[in-house]
């Protein structure tokens, strides 16, 4: 640790200039202090402070000279790593060829000045998210790799501070190049890196006395004295799974705006929109990449409907993503302590008081699934998509058409796993594996929306964008030696097509491994792959029962549920059931195999859920601690029993 | 007539002991019914209760300007009781049942299962919990299609 005096920050600048850094750092701006690019000292919010309450946040003048004598203003450093609108690609078809071209970024290395220790926390989170998850974001990576970090401690907290309950502050953790610690008289510098050591080799600093080592102690001491918020951290992940149902939701359900601000200063907040825009000159189309906030209704959106309809569903997903599931996701909780979100909210909602309200008056806590460390990261960019083309298109229904794609050499799948099927201009859609071949994949494919109406109205020898296959399979290692009923509705059958075959290709004894698939659909002109239902039951041990909601004029086969077809034998606890289709019919067969006392790891779903990026990023389709891209689409219902058929999630 | 060891396959007579289910088909006969025959109709006297051996039928609602096929709201199948009106007095039957193909039922005379029912309470309980079940099924199952779960989501 060495000791600069307080014009050796110029010194300090001047070697990060010389170095060749872009400095970014905190400055005055409309009444705020913001991070912004900076040249000199001068730059520096000298003589301010932040005075914060809940839905408050205003600049007075100091007594003193200090340059970082605040606490945190409306920005983090999110802006400078995870981007508010990023161009993440661009893409054109020509000549029937699908052309994509990721963004190649090459950032200008920049030195961050006056990383709070909360800060830094956040940093090391979003990291954990875009970079140490299964797909390596490369555009955030390139900027955390053009990155230095001067951390500043804080040795006065802020009225909403609470990082010392969070364990994230208030001196800085690791991470940093050099650490400051502003006195009066003097800065205390420390290194953290190779980096960090030279750049402090060339400063005018002397060795730190032992009173300067243990005034910063005392100082950051009592910092911790006096944090104006505290948050109970104790089991809370689990407190907060098994209170779901609190009447606090709809107490602050009621109070919040769902203006999502929260979300937006949010360091760590990483839930993002993805959106097409075609060129009306006919140049490439512009897929960008833009903050978005779970507080929007089109974030849960999906095909008509929204899975968080009220604003109380949209906070407890934000407050338990922070607090609870978090953890389960990456190995941390998702907040530092900062309390952004209580000074920029604009009806002052705390989320300490209302955790605090929860842990008064709590239900039983519930176990979270833990967390499962990656150990596999995907290096290539995750959104890249290549070409398929289309060679052979039958049509299903009248809104529904298979399309059968010979994709790329190295590209294989799993019964159950889905692809991102992109039209340059139009959009991308997460459509489930029909089929494959060896050759060629099949997507079965229901036109519900802009992207499914364009992507269905494709010919043969037309190209699309295809991306993965991403997600969970079928448990096809369970299946052998015993009973296997699938259950299908509507397009539902679509996911379930590859188990099916495959099941249909074994030679299974009838009476102990008999596979039962029972379809239901809304009537006879819904029906999909008719002729292969048919050849389905040429396999002794293979069963296909049909039904439909309405009837018509010649069908002479069932009319009603699922359900009905399911409970006419009784189903043995030892199978496996394989389910996809509309929830409200997978809620009543689990309801029906639960009452059979089929146990809960016997009974897989298919889940559904908006999905913008497929590789866990953009945050739309967590269903609780799971995201449904990679953690599912397939569940078993032992694993989401919490809250499966729950309205809200 | 079916044996007891025959009867016990099917879910209505399993609870019950040899003697009781011996007692419900005393009166009860066995009948082969073609393809596409009326069984019942509905608004006439709910008489005898059916057990469905082999076979389908559809049930379905007069809607006047619709072809009867359109009106279909459920079939019933091997194994499912077609009838529950009987088992309550004076009423009529809601629906018409036709076969779909050649089907074989256990007819249980309604007015004599009703005095059994009234005579042996076990016997009754057991019939009941068993309708109950039946009726539950199908109220869950018209509740979903009434909801039109697959319906496009313009509909």
């Amino acid at each position: 640790m060495v000791s600069l005096p307080p014009d050796g920050l110029s010194d300090l600048f001047a070697v990060l200039v010389q170095q060749g850094w872009r400095l970014v750092g905190p400055t005055v701006s409309n009444g705020a202090i913001i991070y912004d690019e900076i040249q000199s000292p001068d730059d520096l919010p000298t003589g301010w402070t932040d005075h914060q309450a809940p839905g408050q946040y205003t600049l007075e003048k100091r007594d003193d000279k200090r340059s970082f004598g605040y606490v945190v203003g409306p920005q983090s450093w999110k802006k400078e790593l995870f981007l508010p609108h990023e161009v993440v690609q661009t893409s054109s078809l020509n000549n029937g060829t699908f052309h994509w071209h990721g963004a190649n970024p090459k950032p200008a290395p920049t030195a961050f000045i006056g990383v709070r220790a909360c800060d830094l926390s956040a940093i090391g989170i979003q990291d954990r998210v875009f970079l140490e998850d299964t797909y390596v974001d490369p555009h955030y990576q390139a900027r955390r790799n053009a990155t230095l970090i001067i951390a500043v401690n804080c040795t006065e907290a802020g009225a909403l501070c609470f990082c010392d309950s969070m364990g994230t502050g208030p001196q800085a953790g690791p991470g940093y190049d050099l650490c400051l610690t502003e006195f009066d008289d003097c800065f205390l510098v420390e290194s953290g890196s190779d980096r960090g050591e030279a750049i402090a080799a060339q400063l005018p600093a002397t060795s730190a006395k032992p009173a300067q080592q243990a005034a910063l102690t005392t100082a950051i001491d009592d910092c911790r004295q006096q944090m104006g918020r505290t948050l109970n951290t104790d089991g809370l992940p689990e407190l907060l799974f098994g209170n779901l149902e609190h009447p606090q939701w709809d107490a602050v359900g009621d109070a919040c705006l769902a203006c999502g601000n929260c979300t937006l200063v949010c360091p760590t907040c990483f839930c993002h929109a993805i959106d097409e825009t075609p060129d009306l000159a006919s140049g490439p189309a512009v897929r960008e990449r833009s903050w978005d906030s779970c507080f929007s209704e089109e974030h849960s959106h999906i095909h008509g409907w929204s899975f968080q309809p009220s604003i109380k569903d949209r906070y407890r997903q934000w407050a338990t993503h922070k607090l609870s599931s978090w953890h389960s996701q990456f190995g941390t909780s998702g907040c530092v302590g900062c309390g952004r979100c209580i000074a920029w909210c604009p009806v002052g909602i705390d989320i300490t008081e209302q955790v605090a309200a929860i842990q008064n008056s709590p239900a039983e806590p519930a176990p979270l699934p833990g967390f499962k460390p990656i150990t596999w990261h995907e290096r290539k960019d995750p959104l890249q998509a290549a070409s398929a083309r289309i060679q052979h298109i039958q049509q299903e229904t009248h809104d529904v058409a298979t399309l059968k794609l010979h994709m790329p050499d190295d590209y294989c799948d799993q019964p159950g796993q889905f692809n991102m099927l992109a039209l340059p201009g139009i959009g991308e859609v997460p459509i489930s594996v029909s089929g494959n071949d060896g050759k060629t994949t099949e997507h079965t494919v229901r036109n519900v929306g802009n992207v499914t109406a364009a992507i269905t109205s494709l010919s043969v020898g037309d190209a699309l964008g295809v991306r993965g296959p991403y997600g969970s399979a079928w448990p096809l290692d369970k299946m052998p030696g015993r009973p296997v009923t699938l259950i299908a509705g509507g397009i539902g059958l679509a996911p379930l097509r590859g188990v099916i075959r495959h099941l249909v290709s074994q030679t299974r004894d009838p009476a102990t491994e008999w596979v039962s698939v029972i379809y239901g659909a809304r009537d006879q002109s819904a029906l999909l792959f008719s002729n292969e239902l048919k050849q389905w039951s040429t396999n002794p041990a293979v069963k296909v029962a049909v039904t439909l909601d309405r009837a018509s004029a010649n069908w002479r086969g069932n009319v009603g549920t699922v359900t009905t077809l399911l409970q006419r034998k009784h189903q043995p606890d030892h199978g496996i059931y394989l389910m996809c289709g509309p929830e409200v019919m997978m809620a009543a067969v689990t309801r029906q195999l639960s009452t059979d006392g089929v146990p809960p790891e016997n009974i897989y779903l298919s889940m559904e859920r908006n999905m913008k990026c497929a590789t866990g990023h953009c945050g739309r389709c967590q269903y609780g601690p799971h995201f449904i891209c990679k953690d599912g689409p397939v569940f078993s219902y032992a694993q989401i029993r919490p809250l499966f058929g729950k309205p809200g999630f | 007539m079916l044996t007891n060891q025959q009867l016990k396959k099917y879910s209505f007579f399993k609870p019950l002991t040899d003697e009781r289910a011996e007692a419900i088909i005393a009166s009860a006969k066995t009948t082969n019914i073609p393809a596409d025959t009326e069984v019942l109709r509905e608004g006439q006297q709910a008489d005898n209760l059916y057990l469905v051996l082999e076979g389908r039928l559809s049930l379905a609602m007069y809607v006047p300007g619709r072809p009867p096929e359109k009106s279909i709201v459920s079939t019933i199948s091997r194994g499912e009781l077609l009838g529950w009106s009987a088992l309550l007095p004076g009423r009529m039957w809601q629906a018409t049942a036709r076969t779909l193909k050649p089907t074989r039922l256990l007819v249980i005379n309604g007015a004599e299962l009703r005095a059994l029912c009234d005579r042996d309470h076990e016997t009754g309980y057991s019939v009941m919990k068993h309708v109950l079940a039946v009726v539950g099924q199908r109220l869950t199952e018209s509740r979903l299609q009434l909801l039109d779960m697959f319906a496009h989501p313009d509909d």
